[in-house]
């Protein structure tokens, strides 16, 4: 109910429910291998994105903030929990606009029986109500403009929502049977591979399962054919990734294409990215969940130049890569069949790379490796080279260094895909970014505060345990609205470590190299996990010092390229991120405005209202 | 707006009698008046009355009444104004200091009375009467899963739907929800804009998303049409603008309006000239961050050593709750101005006005730099 929904898909129901079931099977035919961390500190650098991002996700469990900046006060996320109205206008409009008939009941309700029995219906309204018929909500007939009109008489709905908040905080928190430990013969590595629009990453790492065998000979000479038949033979193998009928016929990647292989110590989800700008905002997605990247570039004379300077996307991926907490890195340089092989190119490009990974983004030990992935050199087998006898692509990929999840943390799982939504049934896939969760679990959707039983869970290899680290596709059982769930929402528990939504932040950023400074009223999208949400700049509380972390001036007008700040921000409506000390994946953000990365950050504290 | 008579004296005091005739004719009464202001227009009154046997009946009656305005609510998605007010002048109906709320809307004659007419509301009310405004545009703007289709007026940006759908992302082996998910999409917003958009009455429309949704949805409005008997002409389909923008969210309307070809094509719109001027002042912040200040103290520092080139102010600031503020605000456009300054007064209704609303609705861009107005506080708040 925190999110305006002027229309929503009620009858996904009925489409979904075949493809979903076939879906599921696809997540069980696999053991139950079990895990085991390993885990490994990297060394601090210097740049200015390291006190942000401290060393990423490979790090020990407490983060350590650059050591010149006075380190933040710890916000837990239950902190304040005397919650009260919030005093804005436009979210008292937004529950305006969303008062159908079955949202009152369901907020007009005491709260006492939420916590006890968290899966019981909380409206029987909207049983009978499971199709709504106004698709599009005439705007028309209501206020657009909460800055203007004066809602008169309204229930205040925000006032029960943190009652609500707060009893949940309150409740005591169930003891979990004793999460067993997974005991892995491989370690799990959520793996993205970024890279300039047309650098060849979908044709790499579908050449690469080709090979792997994940993918059969028969399937690559169909893909062959039809694309052929499109005049896009060249495309056969990143079909294997680039699924949907628009991403074949234009040529380029959308969304994220996910896949999974093994090599001989790690099982690996493979994230393939989208490389053009205007689809950024799924490559965040994308990489929010992973642990590892690899970088491609395109060798092709001149190529490389374009995805590397000004407009191209080569360096914004590799900064949101590392603002986004991933530290290992792999640059494939690629199509180096249309330049010879030659070592020059290779050498040229390596050391312009070298230098913006390691100094600007702050990148420790990237690891370089030539290959085709048209041709398929050095993808599994080390290819013969005079100037080049280290390692292929999959021994690298092989000794990437699983992160240490904090599986005993609180359970945190972003949503990123909404599959069905029914009255009384999600199906969701997400990643769990700390904690456990199995069947029969009892949950809370938030930003929504919505009670839910998990009814199913089960991660990539079939397990019905799933711990932090895991993708999972999960069912919940409940009362939903359609504005129950969305791609951004978390699932959480009960108890003192739930998390609390809210709209507004503070915010540590550091400005990325932008055309116009950051000033106060400026909006945004703000990208946290799965989540994308228009927000503003609502004051700018101080410039930093990078070097030495010291205030450099406070209320300042402007936040100029390459500054670090700390800025308080308002989202449209309440969203659940908390503060990077309480968790990482939760706490880091992006900004983005007019297509382009402006900063990234973390959120320092979480403003509840008073 | 129609003027059908106007008495102001040269002392400000006096009164106008106007009818709106249009949502953007509201926007400007809503504008003009202010608590303290008397407003006469026609009304119904619900009238109860006893019966010697004591039952009572209650009958709506027709009657002129005139209020000393207390309360003023605007609804710019239904053109209504609301005026609460204690009746001033005695009638057979209401009593004298009887409170009664009044409904502007369009089509309604009524008489507007001021003490004091300052420059601004005559500015405002000249702008009001003046025909030659630009016709409406309407916008799309849209990414997967979300659209906002629009009107834009020369003082407003209206929301006229919004659709948000969960589009299911593409997954392995099973794009089909995807596909399907986009095509409802679609059809929502076909829909929508269908039914909110007049194509004979609007100039042009803009339909603005990343990548390819544009283009995607173009093709499906246009088989939308057909299919439901209102097949585009040519002279309608002219009118389509595809353009690029980075998100479907309302903000991308600004950067939508900043792109050379719209800008060409909306060369006079007044939202336009506010989006150019915010930006002329936010790229000199970055440039010359010296004469760009915002902020009324910074800003009317600045205008005292005659330092502003141009004044960006909000017309929110003119409708403020108590008149020492608004005074203030007048006083400093007259002093700009005087000065041979460049005033833009930006409409809160448009995605531009809303930013500066949020910049403390007032910022200046200085004809010299001020280094020094950096080191003195820059607001009360
Ligand atoms: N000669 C040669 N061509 C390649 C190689 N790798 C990819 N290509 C070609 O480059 C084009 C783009 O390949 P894709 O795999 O779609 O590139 P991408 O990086 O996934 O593109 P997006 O996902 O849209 O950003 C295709 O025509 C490929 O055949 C290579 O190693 N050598
Ligand atoms: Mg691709």
């Amino acid at each position: 109910m925190s999110r305006h929904r002027a229309i929503r898909n009620l009858n996904l129901e009925d489409e979904m429910d075949d493809d979903y079931d076939d879906d599921y099977d696809d997540y069980e035919d696999e053991e139950n291998p079990e895990k085991q961390y390993t885990y490994d500190r990297n060394s601090l650098s210097t740049n200015y994105y390291t006190y942000l991002t401290d060393s990423g996700r490979n790090s020990p469990a407490l983060p350590a903030p650059h050591p010149g900046i006075p380190s933040s006060s710890y916000h837990p996320p239950v902190s304040t929990p005397t919650p009260t109205a919030a005093p804005t206008t436009s979210l008292s409009s937004t529950i305006v606009r969303n008062m159908t008939a079955p949202l009152l009941h369901q907020n007009q309700k005491p709260p006492k029986n939420l916590n006890s029995r968290p899966s019981t219906p909380q409206t029987s309204s909207n049983l009978n109500t499971p199709k709504r018929t106004p698709q599009v909500k005439n705007l028309q007939a209501e206020s657009t403009t909460p800055t203007v009109s004066r809602p008169s008489s309204e229930v205040d709905l925000t006032s029960f929502r943190r009652n609500q908040l707060q009893n949940i905080a309150k409740a005591p928190s169930v003891a979990r049977k004793t999460p067993k430990p997974r005991v892995a013969d491989k370690d799990l590595i959520n793996l993205i591979v970024v890279g300039h629009v047309d650098a060849g990453k979908s044709t790499l790492m579908g050449h690469l399962l080709h090979d792997l065998e994940v993918v059969d000979s028969r399937t690559i000479d169909k893909f062959k054919h039809e694309a052929a038949r499109n005049g896009k033979a060249s495309f056969a193998y990143a079909w294997v990734l680039d699924e949907t009928e628009e991403e074949r016929e234009r040529g380029v990647t959308m969304d994220i294409g996910r896949t999974s292989f093994e090599t001989s110590h790690r099982r690996i989800v493979l994230l393939d990215a989208p490389g053009h700008k205007d689809f950024i905002s799924n490559m965040i997605t994308g990489t929010s969940q992973a642990d590892a990247a690899i970088l491609v570039v395109n060798a092709t004379t001149g190529e490389f130049e374009t995805g590397f300077e000004n407009g191209g996307q080569t360096k914004e991926h590799a900064l949101l890569l590392r603002s986004l907490g991933v530290t290992q890195l792999i640059v494939a340089v690629n199509k180096l069949d249309t330049v010879d092989w030659s070592q020059d190119r290779f050498d040229e490009i390596k050391n312009n790379l070298s230098v913006f990974l390691t100094r600007q983004a702050g990148f420790s030990k990237p690891k370089f490796v030539p290959v085709s992935g048209f041709t398929g050199e050095n993808l599994i087998k080390r290819m013969e080279l005079d100037w080049y006898d280290g390692p292929c692509l999959l021994e690298l990929i092989d000794s990437f260094v699983a992160p240490q999840p904090p599986s005993d943390g609180p359970l945190r799982i972003g949503i990123s895909d909404v599959l069905k939504v029914a009255s009384n049934q999600l199906v969701v896939s997400g990643k769990i970014e700390s904690g456990e969760v199995e069947k029969d679990d009892k949950v809370y959707i938030m930003s929504s505060v919505t009670a839910a039983t998990v009814k199913e869970c089960a991660n990539n290899d079939g397990s019905r345990h799933c711990f932090a680290g895991d993708y999972i596709l999960l069912t919940l059982q409940g009362t939903f609205e359609p504005e129950s769930i969305q791609t951004g929402s978390v699932v959480v528990r009960a108890g003192p470590d739930t998390l609390i939504p809210s709209k507004k932040f503070e915010v540590r950023l550091v400005a990325f190299e932008i055309a116009m400074p950051i000033i106060k009223g400026a909006k945004a999208e703000l990208y946290a996990h799965s989540l994308c949400v228009p927000c503003t700049f609502t004051n700018l509380l101080y410039t930093i010092n990078k070097s030495n972390g010291e205030i450099l001036k406070k209320g300042p007008r402007f936040i100029a390229k390459g500054a670090s700040a700390v800025v308080e921000i308002e989202t449209e409506y309440d969203i659940a991120i908390e503060t990077f000390t309480s968790c990482r994946a939760l706490g880091r953000v992006t900004f983005r405005a007019g297509g382009n990365t402006i900063a990234a950050g973390i959120v320092e504290k979480v403003i509840t209202p008073q | 707006m129609k003027q059908f008579k106007r008495g102001i004296e040269r002392d400000g005091t006096g009164f106008v009698v106007l009818m709106a005739e249009e949502a953007e004719d509201m926007w400007h009464i809503y504008n003009l008046i202010r608590i303290g202001d008397i407003i006469k227009a026609s009304t119904i009154r619900k009238v109860v009355s006893e019966t010697s046997t004591g039952t009572t009946s209650s009958q709506r009656v027709h009657t002129m009444l005139t209020v000393s305005v207390e309360s003023i609510d605007f609804d710019p998605g239904a053109q209504e104004l609301h005026l609460k007010g204690r009746n001033i002048e005695e009638n057979d109906i209401v009593k004298l200091g009887a409170y009664h709320t009044i409904d502007l809307e369009p089509n309604r004659k009524f008489t507007l009375q001021k003490t004091e007419w300052d420059s601004i509301d005559l500015e405002r009310l000249n702008l009001a009467l003046d025909p030659a405004q630009a016709a409406d545009v309407a916008a799309v703007v849209l990414h997967e899963g979300l659209a906002n289709v629009c009107l834009i007026t020369p003082a407003m940006t209206l929301t006229r739907a919004k659709i948000d759908m969960t589009i299911p992302r593409k997954r392995k082996g099973f794009t089909s929800q995807h596909e399907k998910g986009l095509e409802k999409f679609y059809e929502a917003v076909s829909t929508a804009f269908m039914r909110h958009v007049n194509l004979q009455v609007v100039k042009c429309v803009i339909v603005a998303s990343r990548g390819f949704v544009k283009d995607a949805f173009m093709q499906h409005l246009i088989a939308h049409a057909d299919a439901n008997g209102k097949k585009f002409t040519t002279e309608q389909r002219a009118k389509f603008m595809l353009t690029h923008s980075s998100s479907g969210f309302k903000h991308a309307l600004k950067e939508v309006l900043e792109t050379p070809q719209v800008a060409l094509r909306l060369a006079d719109t007044k939202a336009q000239g506010e989006v150019k001027a915010l930006n002329q002042f936010l790229e000199l912040m970055s440039t010359e961050p010296d004469r760009a200040f915002y902020g009324f103290n910074h800003v009317n520092r600045a205008n005292q050593e005659l330092a502003i080139e141009t004044l960006l102010v909000a017309d929110s600031l003119f409708r403020a709750q108590d008149i020492e503020t608004r005074r203030k605000y007048v006083r400093l456009v007259e002093s700009v101005r005087e000065q041979n300054g460049k005033v833009h007064i930006f409409s809160s209704m448009h995605v531009s006005g809303e930013q500066l609303a949020q910049l403390t609705g007032c910022a200046a861009i200085l004809r010299f730099p001020m280094p020094d107005l950096d080191d003195e506080p820059m607001d009360e708040n």
